[in-house]
This record gives structure tokens, C-alpha cells and sequence, in this order.
């Protein structure tokens, strides 16, 4: 017992504990409003997976810039460039789905490394940069493709929202690509200097790491996620639209906050996963709160603006809630970090 | 850097501009603004008329206005993302209470000023307690205000405007001088003296150079920021007012692109997203460098996509003229 | 560290999972997908009446005229369904323009049993895996509004003619200023299918009327981004006789308030109840302004609904309707004419724009619409 206190206690002094408490709230709201049978049935478990695979991957990759201490808004406009750029090889190159896919990754990253180069080499603001570049992508997008179009081959996107052995959503690979790239790039020196670099680069410059460099690293493996995102949501959709996920900039952001991720030096890919959840849960909870009020009451027509105010209300309070989990912890911890990381970066250089 | 030896000539000539930018990003932001007007009249000669003049001085004080409360809260170290929100929702409460008839000014004016205030309150209070980034928490706020409108208007807001006070902020004296000019008589004076005159200006410069040092002064940090975001809430909400005086109806997020651009007004000012540095003077400047950098697209007469890519590529140049954060090795 | 937290985790999944397992049997009737296969039950209720679980989803209604009168319409579409033996429950959706969103709350409705899904979809594209899940779960998917262009989804769209809508206000203003008129052509959204079909139809107007294009920009369906466009165009001083512009018309009007720039001679298109009001007050001394006021009917969806209604009954559709079959191969769209329009000389009904002032006043920014009734739609569009 006094084991699993210990335990407990540490896991409350994570940066994921915030997220964890958080996304708990939304996903028991979201199992009681729509009944735990349908909502841990297979189907419901696998389409939830399926339609949200591109956001969460997402958040996981802005969280890994915002380890490193910087932020990209524009990831949601690169989501539809890796959908029109997919699309578009496939249909007029003729190329495989899987050749186009690859083409469609190779754009993100060129993206963000253009980010990069604008970020960290020429240290424009990030949120400023970022707001630039979402208008650049965008007419791109629109050079790339005129208007919505494309299909993609029904295996692939059967095979997408399918379930493995009857129970497994085929989209949880995904995840899972991006769970083990994440895995072996903690072992490697980058899992630690981005840490380092987020907290203070000053310090770990001093310390012989290269911010720059490692904010290099943390680019190209957002633009790597961001790709596999980008070909989630192309299977998930089955087409292309140039136009599309531009509001994931931001909202990415505020999962990977509400998750608990600070502006740099703070935070696991754990919290990615459980502010994501955390805002999908709350989505999809509203969504069967007036599906049960429209069973309950008859002749009920609610307007959608009740929707969204509801949903919007909820993340708000999520985030003033952070307050009560993350208050005083944060701050020792960070100067735990610190003090951690920069005895490493010393005896490297 | 990484110099090569063809690259050089440019880059020291870069290296002067942005140092003179950085020395100076007021003066620099008015020449920006006038030179991608006169490029604009180069290419499109039909754009220089006293007419044009005059509108591009309205449209420059308006977003001058509305990017004021901005200035202040990012000099004081916050980031205000309600700036649009809020100015769209005063815009709804003008036409509302207003319904065409001039006298009921004084009641919109009244409710305006206490809905900034309130806004205003609510972010200072959750940015400074919460210890969240101030970007996230108010673009949170921001949504609710905007999700609250259309709850209330149900997507249709009412009324119009005055006749008189629409005409005190479109009609052109003399032909040429926009009416909204009166209102940059009291505006400007008041922004300038809470800034630069008053305790509460010398104090948020403090606060926003190092909260620390201001902390160990006795200053109330999280009061001080508090007001200014509160003083931003006011500005837009006025701004919205002054706003729906020239367009007359209201429409939801009508106003919510200005979010955005006053936060770039700001930083081509010259104001630094790491606060403690700033002027509104410089703003007003980058106000002008906003509204002549949308007038040349449009003059150029270029297809969205062009446009888009284009706007994209100028800003970034504009950035990387200004506020640059400093590297490392400084 | 991480390994607990994937523990705890697990944990608390089982937990629920538990619970859940052992509700299920308390749990009356869940919806079984295996079940809804068959067509919808066709016996009535209590009340005679047969029961009919809509779910309308829409891309956006927030700050939308068009589409919160959209939403209204099959409503009163939906409550009138009661008069032919339909009860019919509405529900509605909305994605804010996020298309996972909306797949994610389709394949929700389709598990949840809804027996009548009518989408107004955030993209054109993108909802073949749904529709086909839908198919298979034998409920009724109806896309209006937007067309789904998807080939081969074989959808029934419901839907006006954007293209019309774009080539009438063309020609229209060819009649008011004769051939070599200079206009400024002003599209909603680069990348939008409805603003290219617009667009189209503005070209092909134009090229009949031999109109002249002196400048082209693009508002982005936003009213105030509208008014600034048309002020910078003043202050470029372009030279021009007539607007075509995707809607919005009354938000350009207001820069030329702003300025006090003398009016264009023609202005086209908008529909709701300030733009007919702006035209009759500038008209109302003398002839000032020639205009195109259209609706781009948002009773689509009320239309949409009855022929699905019919549809239900085991109806069978024409096939000699006015079928889209211009642009996008195996497409099934059903395209509407536009039949709310007024110009200055004429109207839908024979009207006078003047009489039309207490109409336009009562609407203000919503929008003249139109849907076909149950009896209507019956007999035009089915054998």
C-alpha cells in the first residue's frame, strides 16, 4: 500500500499528471454520456481512433518542438500539404500511394526545416513566423491543388479504418510508429539535450550543445510526424483538400498546454497524448450530450451554438484547472531538471 | 555566420538595415510604410489620390487603436488574444443598444467599456495566477467570448449604428480628413500619457524589463499586468465601437482578424515579444506598415494564391528586419 | 517512470471496461450496427405517424445566415413532415470546419442508429469511407448544399446550381451595361468548390456579354474582409462600370458609403433582407444603381429532406432531371435552379423591388428562401 502511495506520489509530481487528471474527467464524461457498452465496443473504440490519429500525432509532434523550446502554428496548414502533395503525385505523376505518401513526409519536413531556418537561425518570434508561414503554405497548397479532388486506392483506406483481430483500430500502427520512433530517439544524446536547450540554451550552449542543432533535430522529427499525420488524415478522408486542419495550429498548441507542456524544457509525450485526449474526449462528449437531450426531450432543437460554447467553456475551465495540479511543482522541478541536465552537458564537453 | 564571400556585400548591407531597424523601428517602420506605398504608386499610378490618402490614414488609425492595448500588455510581458473577440462583441453591443438612434450612445459606450474592462480583468487574473503561457489562456477566453456571442445574438445580431456618430468617424473634413482623426485627438494623448507619464506606465516598462527586480521594488506584478490587460480590454472594445461606426452593422467575429494584426502592428513597432521594450509610436507606424502592405497586394491586382504566398514572404522579410531575439552567444 | 503511467492507465481502461461489461446486459437494447442493416422499420408509432431520427450535419452555423436559415428550414421541413405521416426528430451537428470532426461525429450518428443522415460537408471530398459505412448500415445519406464530388460514391447531392448562380449575375449585368463594360470580379475563395463554380459562371457570362475584367481579388465569405478589398480596389482608383462578386455585395457597397466614392452602375450578387433594403433606399429617388439580388436558396436541406422522406417510401428519383453531369463524372446532384432573384426591372414573383421594402426590413440579414414541400417534391422529382 504505502508502495503504491509512493508511486502515486511520484506519477503526481510528472509533468503528465495534469493531462492525466484532465483527460480521466473527459474520458469518464464521455463513457457515461454514451454509455460504456457502445462506447468500449470495438467499432465506436476503432472510429475514434481513426478520426483522431491525425490531431493527436500532431500534438505529439508540436510538443516535441515545445520541449526544445520553440512552437510551429503553421503544422495544421502542413497537415493539408502533406494531403495535397500525396494527392496529387498519386494522380498526375502516377506514382503508388506508398511513393506519394513518401513525397507527401518529404514535404513536411522541407517545411519545417524553412521553419527552422526561420526560428532558430534567424530568430524571428515563433508565433509570428509561424502565422507567416501558414498564408505561404496555404497559397502552395492552392498552387498544388486547385480545388478539392483525388482519391486514394479503397484497400488503403479500408485498410485504415479497419480493425485487426476483430478488435485492434489498424490506425493505432500509426501511433505506434511514432511511439517507437519517439522511444529510440529518447536513448539517443538528443533525448536529453532537448530538454536541456528548451529550459535555457544559454545554459546549454555553455554547456557545448548546440541549440540550434538540436532545434534542427526536434524540427525534422515534427515534420516526420507531421507526416504520418498528414497521411492519416488523406486515409482517413480517402481524398484531397488544400484547404483544410489550418485550426490545428493553435489547437495543437492548447492540447500540448492543456496536457501539460510548458513553453520550453517541460513536459513527456505523455502529456501529447493526454491533452489530445483530453480535447477530443470533451468533442466527442458534447456530441452525445445532445444526441441523449434529443432522445431525452422530444421536439428539442437545440442550436449548435450551445455546441460549441459548452465545449469551448469546458477546455477554459480544463485549463484554469492546471492551476490547482501543476502550481509549485512546476517550478522546483524545472530547476531539478536543469540542475540535471546541465551536470551531463558538462561532462560532455 | 556563415558568410561566403558573394554573400557578404548583402549581408552587411542587411546587417545595417536591421541594426538601424533595431536602433530606430519607428523611424524604420515609417519608411517601410511609405515605401511600399510609393512601390505601389510605381506600379499602380492610379493609387496615389488625396481620396486614397485618406482612407489609408483612416484604416491606419483604426488598427493603430485597436493594436494601443496590445502595445501595452506585451510591453508588460503578456500577449492579449481577445483584442478581436472583444472588438467584435463591443461592435454587436453598439448596434444593439444604439438601434439607429444617436442618443443611446452613452449606454453602448458605458456597457462597452465594462465588457473590455471585464474581459480584460478575467485575462489578467487567469495569465498571472494560472502561470499558463498567455497566448493559450486568452485565445481560451477569446473563444468563449466569441461561442458567449452567438449564444445572445443567436448568430444574427441587430440595430445599426447612429447616423451621427457613423458620420463622426467616415465623414471627411475638408474633404480629406477622416472624422476618426477627432478620435486619435484624445486617443493618441491618453495612450502616450498612461505609457510614458504616469506611475503605472514607469512601472509596467519595469515589470515587463524583469519581474524580479520589480517585485523586489514593491511593485505588484500581477496588478500591474492585471490593469494593462484590462486597459487593452477598454481600447478594443473602443476600437470596436469605432469600427462598426464606419461598417454601421454588426456582424459575429466581424473584427477577429485584428487579433493578429495588431500583434504584428506591435512588433514592427518595434515592441518585443519579451516585454520591457516598446513604444506607440512605433506601433502606429507598424499600423501604417499593415495597412500599406494589404493596399499594394491589392493594387497588384494578384490571384489569392499569389497574394497569400506573397503577404506570407513580405512579413517574414518585414521579421527579419525587426526583433530578432538575440542568440545565444549574446 | 513512464511504464506506471502506461499502467495506470491500463488500469483504469480495464476498470471501465469492467463496468461496462457489466452493464451491458442491464443496458436496454444498445445499438447494434448488425441490426440496422435491414431498411428502416416501416411501422408506424402510437400516433399513426412513422417514426423518422434525423441527423443534420453541417459544417458551420456560427456567423453563417445562410446556413442558421439552412438549419431552420428543414426543421420547419421536419415538423411538416407530420401532415404525411412522418415523425420526423431533428438533431443537429456542427464541425466548425474540421473535417476529422465531422467524420468522427457521421460515424457516431451512423452507430447510433440515426435513420436519416442529411450533411452539409465541411469538404467535397473525404467522406467515402463513411458514406460507405452508412450504406452498409442501411440508413439513408443525403448530401446537400455543398456537392460531394467524389467520384463514384454514389451519394445523391442536393444542391442549387452555383454555376447559375455566377453566369445570371454575369449576364445580367451585360444587359445593364452593354459589351465592353469594365468589372471588377470579386470570388469568395480560391481552392472552394462553390467559389470556382461561381466563378465559372461569371466567366462564361462575361465572355457572352463581352465584358471586360479590369481587376480581380477575393473576400473569403468575410463581411469586413470584403469592405477592405473594395477599399483598397478605391484606392488603387481602378476604373470600372459594374461588380460581380460571390455574395457579399452589401458589404462592398458600404466602402463606397466610406469613401463617398459615386456608386458603380451595376452591383451583383447578394441575397438577405439589407441588401434589398440597401438597393431600394439608393433607388428610391431615382434609378441609381442596377443590381442582382439571388438567393442562394439555403432551403436545400428542407428540399433534401422530403425527397429523402420519399425516398423512404421506396420512391424512385427521375432520371430526367436537371442531373449534374458538366464537371465531375459518376456525380448524382440534383441541382436546384435559383428561384428567388430580383433585379431592378424584375422579380421572382412580378414584384417591384419597392413593394418588396416591409418583406426585406422583417429579414435583415437572413436570407429569401425557398424549400419544395413533401406534395411538390413529390411530384417533380419522382416517378
Amino acid at each position: 500500500m504505502a508502495q503504491v502511495r509512493e508511486s502515486f506520489s511520484r506519477f503526481r509530481r510528472t509533468p503528465a499528471f495534469t493531462g492525466f487528471v484532465l483527460f480521466t474527467f473527459a474520458l469518464t464524461l464521455n463513457v457515461i454520456l454514451q454509455g460504456p457498452a457502445n462506447f468500449f465496443s470495438p467499432n465506436s473504440l476503432g472510429i475514434l481512433f481513426s478520426s483522431n490519429m491525425p490531431f493527436l500525432i500532431i500534438v505529439i509532434a508540436q510538443g516535441v518542438l515545445l520541449m526544445s523550446g520553440t512552437m510551429d502554428i503553421s503544422i495544421g496548414i502542413q497537415l493539408a500539404l502533406v494531403n495535397v502533395v500525396t494527392i496529387m503525385t498519386v494522380q498526375e505523376w502516377g506514382l503508388s500511394f506508398v511513393m506519394g505518401s513518401l513525397f507527401g513526409v518529404a514535404a513536411a519536413i522541407v517545411a519545417s526545416v524553412v521553419l527552422w531556418v526561420l526560428i532558430s537561425v534567424i530568430r524571428l518570434p515563433d508565433l509570428l513566423a509561424g502565422f507567416a508561414m501558414t498564408y505561404v503554405i496555404r497559397g502552395v497548397n492552392v498552387f498544388i491543388m486547385n480545388i478539392p479532388q483525388g482519391t486514394v486506392a479503397r484497400p488503403f483506406w479500408q485498410a485504415y479504418s479497419s480493425l485487426l483481430l476483430g478488435f485492434i483500430p489498424a490506425s493505432i500502427i500509426a501511433l505506434a510508429v511514432v511511439l517507437a520512433i519517439w522511444a529510440y530517439l529518447k536513448r539517443t544524446p538528443f533525448g536529453t539535450h532537448v530538454y536541456a536547450v528548451g529550459a535555457n540554451p544559454q545554459n546549454a550552449f555553455a554547456a557545448g550543445i548546440s541549440p540550434v542543432k538540436v532545434q534542427l533535430q526536434a524540427f525534422m522529427i515534427k515534420g516526420l510526424f507531421t507526416g504520418i499525420a498528414g497521411i492519416c488524415l488523406t486515409l482517413m478522408t480517402a481524398s484531397g483538400n488544400p484547404l483544410q486542419a489550418e485550426d490545428w495550429g493553435l489547437r495543437s498548441l492548447a492540447a500540448a498546454i492543456i496536457g501539460g507542456f510548458t513553453f520550453g524544457g517541460w513536459g513527456t509525450i505523455a502529456c501529447a497524448v493526454f491533452g489530445a485526449g483530453f480535447l477530443v474526449m470533451i468533442q466527442n462528449s458534447v456530441y452525445f450530450l445532445f444526441n441523449w437531450l434529443a432522445n431525452v426531450i422530444p421536439g428539442l432543437m437545440v442550436t449548435s451554438f450551445w455546441h460549441n460554447f459548452i465545449a469551448d467553456s469546458i477546455i477554459f475551465l480544463g485549463l484554469l484547472t492546471t492551476i490547482i495540479t501543476v502550481r509549485g511543482q512546476r517550478e522546483a522541478l524545472r530547476i531539478n531538471l536543469e540542475k540535471k541536465y546541465m551536470k551531463r552537458g558538462e561532462s560532455i564537453a | 555566420m556563415h558568410n561566403s564571400a558573394v554573400l557578404r556585400p548583402i549581408t552587411n548591407l542587411f546587417g545595417k538595415v536591421s541594426g538601424f531597424a533595431n536602433r530606430n523601428p519607428t523611424r524604420m517602420a515609417i519608411i517601410l510604410g511609405l515605401g511600399l506605398y510609393a512601390f505601389t504608386v510605381f506600379q499602380v499610378p492610379g493609387a496615389f489620390s488625396v481620396q486614397a490618402i485618406s482612407t489609408l490614414f483612416m484604416m491606419t488609425l483604426l488598427l493603430s487603436f485597436a493594436s494601443a492595448g496590445q502595445t501595452m500588455v506585451l510591453i508588460g510581458g503578456g500577449m492579449d488574444f481577445t483584442v478581436g473577440a472583444v472588438m467584435s462583441v463591443a461592435a454587436m453591443i453598439t448596434t444593439s443598444i444604439m438601434r439607429g438612434e444617436d442618443g443611446r450612445f452613452l449606454q453602448a459606450f458605458a456597457v462597452c467599456m465594462l465588457l473590455g474592462a471585464a474581459v480584460g480583468f478575467i485575462n489578467g487574473v487567469c495569465t498571472t495566477k494560472v502561470g499558463l503561457p498567455a497566448l493559450v489562456v486568452t485565445l481560451a477566453i477569446g473563444n468563449v467570448v466569441t461561442r458567449m456571442s452567438y449564444l445572445v445574438t443567436a448568430g444574427t445580431p441587430v440595430g445599426r449604428v447612429g447616423p451621427a456618430f457613423a458620420s463622426s468617424v467616415i465623414y471627411r473634413h475638408f474633404g480629406f480628413i477622416p472624422s476618426l482623426a477627432l478620435y486619435a485627438l484624445i486617443l493618441f494623448p491618453l495612450v502616450f500619457y498612461i505609457l510614458y507619464r504616469s506611475r503605472f506606465g514607469r512601472q509596467l516598462y519595469l515589470v515587463g524589463n524583469n519581474p524580479e527586480a520589480a517585485r523586489l521594488c514593491g511593485i505588484n506584478v500581477n496588478k500591474i499586468k492585471t490593469i494593462s490587460y484590462m486597459i487593452s480590454g477598454m481600447l478594443s472594445a473602443f476600437t470596436g465601437m469605432l469600427g462598426v461606426g464606419m461598417l454601421q452593422a454588426s456582424r459575429n467575429q466581424m473584427f477577429d482578424a485584428y487579433a493578429y494584426q495588431s500583434l504584428i502592428a506591435v512588433v514592427v513597432g518595434g515592441t518585443s515579444f519579451a516585454g520591457g521594450v516598446g513604444t506607440y509610436g512605433g506601433t502606429i507606424a507598424g499600423s501604417m506598415v499593415m495597412v500599406m502592405l494589404n493596399n499594394m497586394l491589392t493594387a497588384l491586382n494578384l490571384s489569392q494564391r499569389v497574394r497569400e504566398i506573397t503577404l506570407g514572404l513580405v512579413l517574414v522579410l518585414i521579421l527579419v528586419m525587426y526583433n530578432r531575439r538575440k542568440g545565444v552567444r549574446q | 517512470m513512464n511504464k506506471k503511467l502506461i499502467m495506470l492507465v491500463l488500469a483504469f481502461v480495464l476498470v471501465l471496461a469492467a463496468c461496462g461489461g457489466a452493464a451491458t446486459p442491464a443496458a436496454p437494447a444498445p445499438a447494434d450496427p448488425g441490426a440496422a442493416t435491414a431498411p428502416p422499420a416501416p411501422e408506424a408509432g402510437d400516433d399513426g405517424l412513422r417514426p423518422v431520427r434525423l441527423a443534420s450535419h453541417n459544417a458551420v452555423v456560427e456567423g453563417n445566415s445562410f446556413r442558421i436559415r439552412y438549419e431552420l428550414d428543414i426543421q420547419e421541413a421536419a415538423a411538416a413532415a407530420a401532415d404525411h405521416g412522418f415523425a420526423v426528430s431533428y438533431a443537429s451537428f456542427v464541425a466548425n470546419w474540421d473535417a476529422a470532426l465531422e467524420v468522427q461525429q457521421l460515424q457516431n450518428s451512423i452507430n447510433e442508429g440515426y435513420d436519416f443522415i442529411l450533411v452539409n460537408p465541411v469538404s467535397v471530398t473525404g467522406l467515402d469511407p463513411v458514406i460507405e459505412r452508412a450504406r452498409e448500415a442501411g440508413i439513408l445519406y443525403i448530401n446537400a448544399n455543398n456537392i460531394y464530388i467524389s467520384p463514384g460514391a454514389g451519394v445523391l447531392n442536393v444542391g442549387s446550381n452555383q454555376f447559375e448562380q455566377g453566369y445570371l449575375t454575369a449576364r445580367e449585368a451585360g444587359r445593364v451595361l452593354g459589351p465592353g463594360a469594365r468589372v471588377i470580379m470579386m470570388a469568395a475563395r480560391e481552392g472552394n468548390a462553390a467559389s470556382e463554380l461561381r466563378q465559372r459562371g461569371f466567366e462564361a457570362g462575361i465572355e457572352e456579354e463581352q465584358l471586360v475584367v479590369v481587376h480581380e481579388s477575393f473576400h473569403d465569405w468575410n463581411y469586413t474582409q470584403a469592405t477592405e478589398r473594395m477599399l483598397e480596389i478605391l484606392n488603387a482608383g481602378v476604373e470600372f462600370d459594374g461588380i460581380l462578386v460571390s455574395q457579399n455585395a452589401n458589404a462592398l457597397i458600404d466602402a463606397f458609403e466610406i469613401t463617398g466614392t459615386p456608386l458603380p452602375r451595376f452591383i451583383g450578387y447578394h441575397d438577405g433582407g439589407n441588401f434589398m433594403l440597401q438597393m431600394i433606399e439608393l433607388n428610391r429617388e431615382e434609378r441609381v444603381i442596377d443590381f442582382m439580388m439571388l438567393s442562394n436558396s439555403p432551403g436545400v436541406g428542407g428540399t433534401a429532406l422530403n425527397i429523402g422522406l420519399h425516398q423512404m417510401l421506396g420512391r424512385e428519383l427521375r432520371a430526367d432531371l436537371p442531373y449534374w453531369s458538366d464537371t465531375w463524372d459518376d456525380v448524382i446532384a440534383l441541382l436546384l435552379p435559383n428561384s428567388i432573384w430580383m433585379t431592378y426591372d424584375d422579380s421572382w414573383d412580378g414584384r417591384s423591388i419597392f413593394d418588396w421594402e416591409d418583406e426585406a426590413r422583417r429579414l435583415g440579414s437572413d436570407v429569401p428562401t425557398h424549400w419544395w414541400t413533401f406534395e411538390d417534391a413529390g411530384a417533380h422529382f419522382f416517378y
